[in-house]
């Protein structure tokens, strides 16, 4: 069937049917398997030749293609996994290639050369693996398998793993490629399940329910409306044989190395060194529990997960001598969290696949603060858990159409806290907070209740995925076509309040401020009332509730057209649109977004052992319940003054309530244009050498920009209001000139070549913008717009890392992990007068003053200290000894003990410059895991 | 929106200086901006030029107020001028000849005719809330080492005695090969000025034939000794600084609680009940400053009022004086023959000076109880609070009574004064009063106190109290 007129005709009718729809973030959760079966000696195609995969526990058995005019075939939609084929025709000696692996996402790319024999010969056994290149996308992607996690030092813990991958910056909600943290999208089998607020993950998952970890960090194809990195988790399914795998994680406090520095702080390892007290008590425990299986054997299957994790952090809080607390106190914050999930998967036939899995975590929190600045009652406590449902089908229509459909639901709630309790042994919603703010702004402590009161969370998401594929040769080449809808409702609800209704500044120890005893006035200072949160007689305030809603609607088609197999154009074109509400209901706006995508891969040297790619798309950020949420007022805040002459309290300004935030009439998305063009070679068997080259331009990011207030020329005080009222007014826009430029080269090694494993790479990297994260400070003091352009935080110059390891014979697999980064760019930031917080800048984004402020020959550039961290893990599997996949793993952290601030205090003042963060301490973690 | 990290620019301009040269002739023809990076920092002023209200409900620290004077002609509305704290002896070496270790005194660029060149965007309205600076004008550029702030480890000048607020002027105007491809404000700094000249930056010449494109009117130091340089009285102050145009503090101050102060919409707002402080640029910094006006100097050292002790001892023999450099106008400060004086030298340019006139009961003498000589009629006191002699119940609140011997504004006047305290208990012929339900203190005119030379405090020879006097009408 040729690509003909109608079908071109019938997708333009498609776009244009659903012109005014975009899209999300999906995860493909199959890969393809396909090649060109040739003549042995020859370089011609053979067309015709039946094509067999065959895996009873992928795919319940086997699939057959038949290879085109060219002698190419493609298997659609194959889960990811290891697979055999087998190509046999009348005239030529039959061929079998075992241990395919098909990779989530990619094309594993299987040339047949068929050899001249009778078709009853035996047939020839191929067990190499086949290449790794993807000969077919410009894709930036790192697999791992859950085998090679396992062997990592990550802690185990999904959200680590895409660390792993060039171009990824640290932490758990890394930022990659220039973007924003919150860019970071988690799926899992494809569906999104990040947070639809902040971004990343939204709950902890079971580190050993994934099989494959898919990273996707640029270049992506129109199916992908991404300004970060994804994520992709393919789950394991169960199989035909009953599985069992357990393990537990051992790290008690005696795993630490002493602590060297202030037992204060010992999580952050703080400014003091040598100190000789015991250390601080850290323990972590953790229990893990899969079983899988089938339950109709080649057709119906399982897999459960269980796992809880206990979690114990100490601080010790210095004396608070007029509070009556003399001594040094230990303060415990202890972690529980359950974690659960089951899935069921069904091979309906062999073209036809259902899966359906469940998810539930639970996590709590006590004294989850964890700040010295806080008395214990005055601590916060925490409560999260969620579930999601996340359905999906896998079906082959035809040989040449398929279908897909991923569907889930997924919800979170959390509560957050005060420590201090009630007369009804709940949480204490009635007292108000003080802060003692002495001369020293350092020294201020929060007592008799907390000062952020509570904030009760829940969101949802409904997301809807289908997605039509088609592959059929025409216009000279294959066409493997895509064409998609994406559909997202996502709703924030929260409730915030503050205990008591106020929140006092005391400047007396001792003497909390009470404006009705007048022997406290001496105390007097401020206070910030919350009308909504004020307490009427014994019932607590309700607090200000809101809703933010929005609907992500997503429309794209691409076609990955390979010409003469050499090259790989892939055109694509999306549409998103976003539609957000307020808690009133009000549209806030409608967010449209064009996504034109572009990329093309040629195989050089005609072997697939060396592409070139080059890639250009657009992504737009049509904007989630997190941007919707920004058009609801903030509760209400008044600040008042203390005037001695009147013995009461005077207003000062407010802020939030209603019309305190506004919303951009017209908004234009966030954008990401890239540019990308690389070069990946299979130096070895089974291990590639990349090299690539990024531009991107992130365009119109969100700022929250205050429009009342007016401020001296410094950017120092306030000076006036436009609208005359004292207070401040937002306005949520996407200003042009909020943006980011990210310049990066990759140079890069990933594969597993004999006894290695390698996922290394070095990346330099320029980012410049103005924007850190949405509706940041950022055009909310005028004055300092100037200062806000310079490299970001996240603009890691040079990094270098690597996880590397090597199985021996007899059992053990030796991994290290190396990390080492430029120092992050830093800001010198100056106390306002005008409300006493850290929000002047008196110099470039980037740079410190220095001593000599007023001379900018004499600023400098201010960054961190590079970082360097090794981890080493081992694993001994003791199946040779013992006839059992017992593994014992003993994983080693920062083996140098390297304490390299991690952060240091940028505030203009006697501490300024003092470390707040070193890296981690020397640790260790044990695990035992056992497998059936 | 061209972004360059202003700093990398900084750095790349200092060590690259050339690359400032060829920017020059970019391809686009324009004159590359420099790039703005902030506004100075005033936290390191000394705390006469802060303005920083440890309280916001403090007007006199929390904006700078003005002071109602009276030039002996109107009491309902005198004349209203802003006090800036003391003026040291040295300071008012204009030229630096006395302290000859001293460097050149400190200049001011005035640059005129630049454009905003075409093919950059139209630099608009001024947008007083949202914009730093003013792309339609060239603030002035100031030269080096001008500033009441403390600079690295030295401490030049950390003090008010070596502040020097008065400015040599020198304009400037762009050539025509300049003029329209460079915007006003695009110049932030003085090495930044003289390089677009052609200065360079090694040999520090302009190139053979002198500057290019710009037309400098450097002042010689002959000529200023001369006299022939102008000078103007800037005290620099916080560029944030609101600088009320009312006597009301309500009225004026933005940050005085219950405030009604009027932004300005624009600049110069009439409407306004409150103005920020002129602006020029220092180092790349935007700086702020209060316009005294121009300066009128005396070249002859005879006349100058301020004399520098000069540590030498002089005595009276044979009934003159010896041991001074009298040639040089120098001047012993004894008469008593059986007393040693000390030498008293001159600059030969220094400030003509006025008189201020204000009261021993409103202001501590020197040498009295509380009396601070960095601070001599303290800014704190606004106002003061004037109590009836016959009935102690009675008070009111009273402006700070200032008389001038020549009027703000008036075309002597300078914004220098010498302050003579007055006991007011000894002029019992005063002609005016003021009109109050209590019993008002005697206002005297000038000619009425210079007729009474008892009621005028003495000060020690050489000690003379010399402050700011700014008039309103010039501190926009």
């Amino acid at each position: 069937m040729r690509f003909g007129r109608g079908l071109w005709a019938a997708l333009l009718l498609l776009v244009l049917l659903l012109a005014p729809l975009s899209a999300h973030a999906i995860g493909e959760v199959t890969g393809r398997l396909g090649g060109v079966v040739t003549i042995d000696g020859t370089k011609d195609g053979l067309s015709g030749v039946p094509i067999v995969v065959r895996s009873k526990q992928l795919i319940g058995g086997s699939r057959t293609v038949e290879t085109g005019d060219d002698g190419s075939y493609t298997f659609q939609s194959l889960p990811p996994g290891t697979y055999e084929l087998e190509a046999r025709i009348e005239g030529f000696a039959p061929v079998e290639q075992r241990g395919i692996v098909v990779v989530a996402g990619q094309l594993a790319a299987v040339d047949v050369v068929l050899r001249i024999g009778q078709i009853t010969e035996t047939k020839q056994i191929i067990e190499k693996r086949n290449p790794i290149l993807n000969p077919e996308s410009a894709v930036s992607t790192t697999t791992l398998d859950n085998q090679k996690v396992s062997r990592t030092p990550v802690f185990r813990q999904v959200q680590s793993i895409a660390q792993l991958a060039a171009g990824v910056g640290p932490g758990t909600t890394p930022s990659v490629r220039g973007g924003l943290s919150r860019y970071t999208r988690f799926l899992v089998d494809g569906l999104d399940t990040s947070d639809i607020v902040t971004g990343g993950l939204s709950s902890p998952m079971n580190f050993d329910a994934v099989e494959q970890y898919t990273l996707f960090t640029g270049a992506m194809d129109a199916e992908y409306n991404s300004l970060g990195l994804v994520q992709n988790m393919v789950t394991r399914s169960g199989g035909n044989n009953f599985t069992v795998d357990a393990s537990v994680v051992i790290q008690p406090t005696a795993f630490y190395l002493r602590n060297r520095y202030s037992a204060q702080l010992p999580q952050q390892n703080g400014a003091l060194i040598y100190d000789d007290r015991d250390p601080p008590v850290r323990d972590f425990y953790s229990v893990n529990a899969n079983v899988g299986g089938p339950i109709v054997k080649d057709r119906l299957w399982f897999f459960t997960s269980f796992q809880f994790n206990y979690n114990r952090a100490m601080t010790t809080v210095p004396p608070f001598p007029w509070l009556g607390i003399t001594d040094d106190t230990d303060r415990f914050r202890d972690t529980y969290t359950y974690l659960g999930r089951a899935k069921l998967t069904w091979q309906v036939t062999t073209g036809t696949r259902l899966s359906v899995s469940f998810n539930i975590d639970r996590n709590f929190v006590t004294n989850s603060a964890q700040q010295t600045t806080l008395a214990a009652e005055a601590e916060r406590r925490t409560g999260r858990g969620g579930e999601w449902l996340v359905v999906l089908l896998d079906t082959a229509i035809s040989p040449k159409w398929m279908f897909q459909m991923q569907a889930g639901f997924t919800t979170k709630r959390s509560v957050e806290d005060t420590m201090r309790v009630g007369d009804d042994g709940q949480p204490d919603r009635l007292t108000p907070s003080h802060n003692l703010r002495t001369s020293d702004q350092f020294n201020g402590v929060t007592y008799i209740n907390s000062a952020l009161g509570w904030n009760q969370e829940t969101k949802y998401r409904i997301q809807v995925d289908p997605t039509l594929l088609y592959s059929s040769m025409g216009l000279g080449g294959m066409h493997n076509v895509k064409i998609g809808a994406q559909f997202a409702y996502m709703s924030y609800q929260h409730n915030v309040g503050i205990a008591g209704g106020r929140n006092y500044v005391d400047t007396v120890p001792g003497t909390p401020c009470n404006p009705a005893d007048a022997s406290t006035h001496v105390s007097c200072s401020q206070v910030t009332e919350y009308p909504d949160s004020l307490p009427n007689g014994d019932v607590a305030g309700a607090g200000w509730s809101t809703t933010a809603d929005a609907v992500n609607l997503g429309f794209f088609a691409q076609d990955r057209y390979t010409i003469k197999r050499y090259l790989t154009l892939v055109p694509g074109f999306r549409f998103d649109l976003g539609v957000l509400r307020d808690y009133q209901g009000n549209r806030l706006g409608t967010l449209l977004g064009y996504g034109p995508r572009l990329s093309a891969v040629y195989d050089l040297l005609h072997d697939r052992s060396t592409l070139i790619s080059a890639h250009y798309g657009r992504h737009n950020d049509i904007g989630n319940a997190f941007v919707a949420d920004r058009g609801n007022p903030q509760q209400l805040a008044i600040q008042k003054n203390w005037d001695p002459a009147t013995s009461s309290f005077a207003e000062r300004n407010r802020s939030g309530g209603p019309g305190g935030q506004l919303f951009a009439d017209k908004v234009t998305p966030p954008s990401l244009d890239e540019v990308s063009a690389g070069i990946r070679r299979e130096m070895i068997a089974e291990m590639i050498v990349g090299v690539d080259y990024t531009y991107r331009r992130y365009a119109n990011m969100w700022t929250n920009t205050e429009t009342n207030q007016v401020w001296d020329p410094a950017g120092t005080r306030i000076v006036g209001y436009v609208n005359g009222e004292r207070r401040r007014i937002f306005l949520a826009e996407t200003p042009e000139d909020a943006q980011r430029t990210y310049h990066g080269l990759d140079l890069w090694v990933q594969g597993n070549p004999g006894h290695w494993g390698l996922v290394a790479s070095y990346t330099l990297a320029f980012t410049d913008g103005t924007v850190s994260d949405y509706f940041t400070a950022y055009k909310q003091n005028a004055r300092l717009n100037a200062l806000y352009y310079g490299p970001m935080s996240d603009n890691y110059r040079h990094t270098l890392k690597g996880a590397i390891d090597y199985n021996f014979d007899f059992g053990l697999n030796a991994s290290v992990r190396m990390q080492y980064r430029t120092g992050a760019p830093q800001w010198k930031v100056f106390q306002s007068p005008e409300d006493a917080s850290f929000s002047l800048y008196r110099s470039p984004r980037g740079t410190s003053t220095g001593t000599r402020v007023n001379d900018p020959t004499t600023w400098a550039e201010f960054k961190l200290p590079d970082q360097f961290i090794l981890d080493l893990q081992f694993t001994y599997n003791f199946q040779k000894l013992i006839g059992q996949r017992f593994d014992l793993m003993l994983l080693l952290f920062n083996i140098f003990n390297t304490a390299t601030p991690t952060s240091i205090d940028q505030r203009n003042g006697t501490t300024f410059g003092a470390i707040q963060f070193r890296q981690d301490n020397f640790n260790a973690e044990i695990i035992l895991r056992y497998r059936y | 929106m061209s972004q360059i990290n202003p700093l990398v620019r900084s750095i790349r301009s200092s060590l690259l200086p050339s690359f400032l040269l060829l920017s020059v002739s970019g391809c686009s023809g324009l004159i590359d901006p420099d790039p703005y990076t902030g506004t100075i920092d005033p936290s390191a002023f000394d705390r006469q030029y802060k303005f920083q209200p440890t309280s916001r409900d403090d007007p006199a620290l929390g904006c700078l107020m003005p002071r109602r004077g009276w030039d002996g002609t109107s009491l309902s509305d005198g004349p209203r001028f802003y006090y800036f704290g003391a003026l040291f002896a040295a300071q008012l070496d204009l030229t630096g000849a006395f302290d000859t270790s001293r460097a050149l005194p400190p200049s001011v660029y005035q640059l005129s005719g630049c454009n905003a060149p075409e093919g950059r965007s139209d630099p608009g309205e001024f947008n007083i809330r949202t914009d730093s600076y003013d792309k339609r004008v060239q603030y002035p550029i100031l030269s080096q080492g001008l500033f009441p702030v403390q600079v690295g480890g030295a401490t030049e000048p950390s003090a008010q005695a070596s502040y020097r607020p008065f400015h040599m002027v020198v304009q400037a105007s762009l050539g025509p090969a300049v003029r329209d491809r460079m915007g006003c404000n695009d110049v932030k700094r003085e090495l930044s000025l003289l390089e677009r000249a052609g200065w360079d930056r090694a040999t520090k010449t302009f190139p053979e034939g002198g500057a290019k494109d710009l037309d400098f009117t450097f002042v010689s130091r002959e000529q200023m000794k001369a006299g022939s340089a102008r000078w103007k009285d800037w005290p620099m102050v916080n560029v944030g600084v609101p600088v009320g145009r009312s006597l009301d503090p309500v009225q004026a101050c933005p940050f005085v609680t219950g405030s009604k102060a009027v932004y300005p919409q624009s600049l110069s707002d009439p409407a306004s009940s409150f103005q920020f402080p002129a602006q020029a640029w220092f180092r790349g910094l935007l700086s702020g400053y209060v316009d005294g006006g121009d300066v009128p100097v005396v070249t002859d050292a005879r006349k100058c009022p301020a004399l520098f002790d000069t540590s030498k001892v002089c005595k009276i023999m044979a009934g003159q004086p010896t041991g001074c450099n009298f040639a040089d106008g120098e001047v012993c400060t004894t008469t008593d023959p059986l007393k040693d004086g000390t030498c008293l030298a001159p600059p030969p340019v220094c400030p003509v000076i006025n008189d201020l006139y204000v009261s021993t009961v409103e202001f501590v003498p020197p040498g009295g109880t509380g009396y601070d000589a960095s601070d001599p009629l303290p800014r704190s006191k606004a106002t003061f609070a004037l109590t009836d002699p016959g009935d102690p119940t009675k008070t009111r609140k009273a402006d700070a009574l200032a008389i001038f011997s020549l009027a703000p504004g008036s075309k002597e006047f300078s914004p220098v004064c010498r302050v003579r305290w007055v006991d007011m208990s000894k002029m019992t012929a005063c002609a005016l009063s003021e009109t109050a339900t209590i019993r008002p203190r005697p206002l005297c005119t000038v000619s009425e106190i210079l007729a009474n030379p008892a009621a005028i405090v003495p000060t020690a020879p050489g000690k003379d109290v010399y402050v700011h006097c700014l008039s309103l009408a010039s501190a926009k």
